[in-house]
């Protein structure tokens, strides 16, 4: 996948996530942001399921901004999609 | 794991609602506003249930109230409400020249921890920036000690435990409130049917505001003061009724007597001495606590033949077992006197309790309900007389009143039931004379209906139930 403008997806809702994706210059690699009211317990997951679901667009080169309220993993999955694909610009809504 | 469709268009349904709700608050705070949204958190889908909803306007007024008082002039009940698939949600606005967003952190905060439910609920700051205000403190789990979020991420709990812990809060929340508001209405209820009655005007033989009636010993005064030291043991008994677990009414007397000796007690205190209100206590007390059961059992709506059947259950077998047993004694009450002497026809109270209020069923009620109209609660204080005055002299006519036999006789109640037929009907077409003749009459006779007054004032009871809507 190809990004290509900045773009957000979520909400600071309690139990949801805030995903903001930039495009990166090629090489430049991934810049993950994380910021999680469970940070301590669940960084380290987090990060894991993040770079999991970049590997499956194939995105290497990105800067990800998560600004975490306790949301559960499926949730944060398709937060980061929709904003994945609002950036390459294939997508407007949140799962459609 | 495969995912229905349906659970798939459900989680799709609750991100989109979250994101444009997020959006929506983000539009609002842009018009300089620091906003405080409400909303629960329930785990799962649906997000909200006529119980949360109930809930929701229970915290919602709540916390209104502790806003506007905790910010005067700063808060001016401007407010948005919306619901989603998320669930309902409620913003409030502050104008951000009005107040600093953390000190509205600190009192949603304050909020949350002095309410007895306020981990049910979220309370959230959003500045006029667009930025979160955080607590930086870690809200606690709804079923253990631990932080909600850790909870949460590592499943402890399934959702349909918190679910279920949840809503049960919730509807034990609901239900606390309703029935304080219950207890409050229903004991408000006898007060105000107690007032009406003293306070209507002229009456026979009876304490009125403009006259004494009959009576030396009392006055309008009396009554006030004694009705004043009474009422507040109403919230008592019907505090009774909503603690009376199971459908069994036949030894709830004694504990609803207690109290009423308590009432006499503060009557006599009130009076120095003088009895105005013994009747009316007996009456009155068995009525609010009937009165909360049917309430309670029907849901909200109350049913004047449910009522008389609860009265006939609290009171059955009295007479047998207070009355028939009675032996001469110098210490027997007006009531007990006279069903010595004239047996059922003199049961007094007792009587009409036992038998579920007949004379308010069969004759009060029916015509009540063909005179009174719906403007009842709007009429003026002289035009609720011309309602009260008929319906006085519809119970005296039909009422073997003890009051009356134990003073007088059994030719001077039959004289005073037929004045009090033609009183009535003359009052009706319009001619107020006989009624004016009924009164001084009984004035100067001595003859005064305490217990068909007693019985107006649970005519008005049982109306007040009926009609008022507050509480339903």
């Amino acid at each position: 996948m190809e990004l290509k403008i900045k773009a957000q997806a979520g909400s600071f809702e309690s139990s949801d996530v805030l995903i903001m994706v930039e495009p990166q210059p090629l090489g430049v690699g991934r810049k993950i942001e994380l910021e999680s009211i469970v940070l301590q317990q669940f960084g380290e997951d987090l990060l894991n399921q993040i770079n999991t679901d970049l590997d499956t667009f194939a995105i290497s080169d990105v800067r990800v901004i998560i600004n975490d309220k306790g949301a559960l993993p499926p949730t944060i999955s398709a937060r980061l999609e929709t904003a994945l694909k609002r950036s390459a610009g294939i997508q407007s809504g949140t799962l459609s | 794991m495969q995912k229905s469709n349906d659970t798939n268009s459900i989680i799709s349904a609750l991100l989109e609602a979250r994101e444009s709700r997020w959006n929506t608050k983000l539009s609002l705070v842009k018009y300089g506003w620091h906003l405080v949204s409400l909303q629960l958190n329930v785990p799962g889908y649906p997000k909200s249930s006529e119980c949360s909803e109930q809930f929701m306007r229970l915290i919602e007024n709540e916390f209104e109230r502790y806003l506007i008082c905790r910010a005067i002039g700063k808060y001016k009940k401007e407010k948005k409400k919306a619901k989603d698939a998320a669930g309902e949600w409620i913003a409030f606005l502050v104008p951000e020249a009005n107040m600093g967003a953390q000190e509205l952190k600190d009192l949603t905060e304050a909020f949350e921890e002095s309410h007895e439910y306020g981990r049910l609920i979220d309370l959230d700051v959003l500045d006029s920036k667009g930025k979160a205000i955080s607590s930086g403190k870690a809200k606690r789990c709804f079923i253990c000690d631990e932080s909600a979020a850790f909870c949460r991420n590592s499943r402890t709990h399934t959702i349909e435990e918190v679910r279920k812990n949840m809503f049960h809060k919730m509807e034990t929340y609901n239900e606390l409130c309703y029935d304080a508001e219950l207890v409050s209405s229903v004991s408000k209820y006898a007060l105000k049917a107690m007032m009406y009655e003293v306070a209507l005007s002229p009456k026979p033989g009876l304490v009125c505001r403009a006259s004494q009636g009959c009576h030396t010993d009392m006055d309008y005064r009396t009554f006030m003061d004694s009705m004043v030291a009474i009422s507040p043991f109403f919230q008592d008994i019907a505090q009774l009724a909503i603690e009376h677990k199971g459908n069994d009414l036949s030894n709830v007397l004694p504990d609803i007597r207690e109290i009423g000796l308590l009432m006499e007690a503060a009557m006599t205190k009130a009076t120095f001495g003088v009895n105005t209100h013994k009747g009316a206590i007996f009456l009155l007390a068995i009525s609010v606590f009937a009165a909360i059961r049917v309430i309670k059992k029907k849901k909200g709506v109350f049913k004047s033949n449910l009522f008389s059947s609860v009265v006939q259950q609290i009171t059955r077998g009295v007479i047998q077992r207070e009355l028939c047993s009675l032996k001469e004694s110098s210490s027997l009450s007006h009531g007990e006197v006279c069903f010595m002497k004239y047996g059922l026809q003199g049961a007094g109270a007792r009587g009409e309790a036992e038998q579920g209020f007949p004379t308010v069923m069969h004759h009060a009620l029916p015509f009540m309900k063909e005179h009174f109209n719906d403007q009842f609660n709007k009429l003026t204080d002289k035009e609720l007389a011309n309602q009260l005055i008929p319906l006085l002299l519809k119970i005296i006519a039909n009422n073997n009143d003890t009051n009356v036999l134990f003073r007088h006789d059994k030719t001077i109640l039959e004289t005073l039931k037929q004045k009090a037929t033609m009183a009535m009907e003359a009052f009706q077409r319009g001619e107020t004379s006989i009624y004016t003749e009924l009164v001084a009459w009984c004035n100067e006779n001595k003859i005064s209906p305490g217990g068909s007054a007693d019985l107006l004032a649970i005519s008005l009871f049982v109306h007040f139930c009926q009609t008022d809507t507050t509480v339903l």
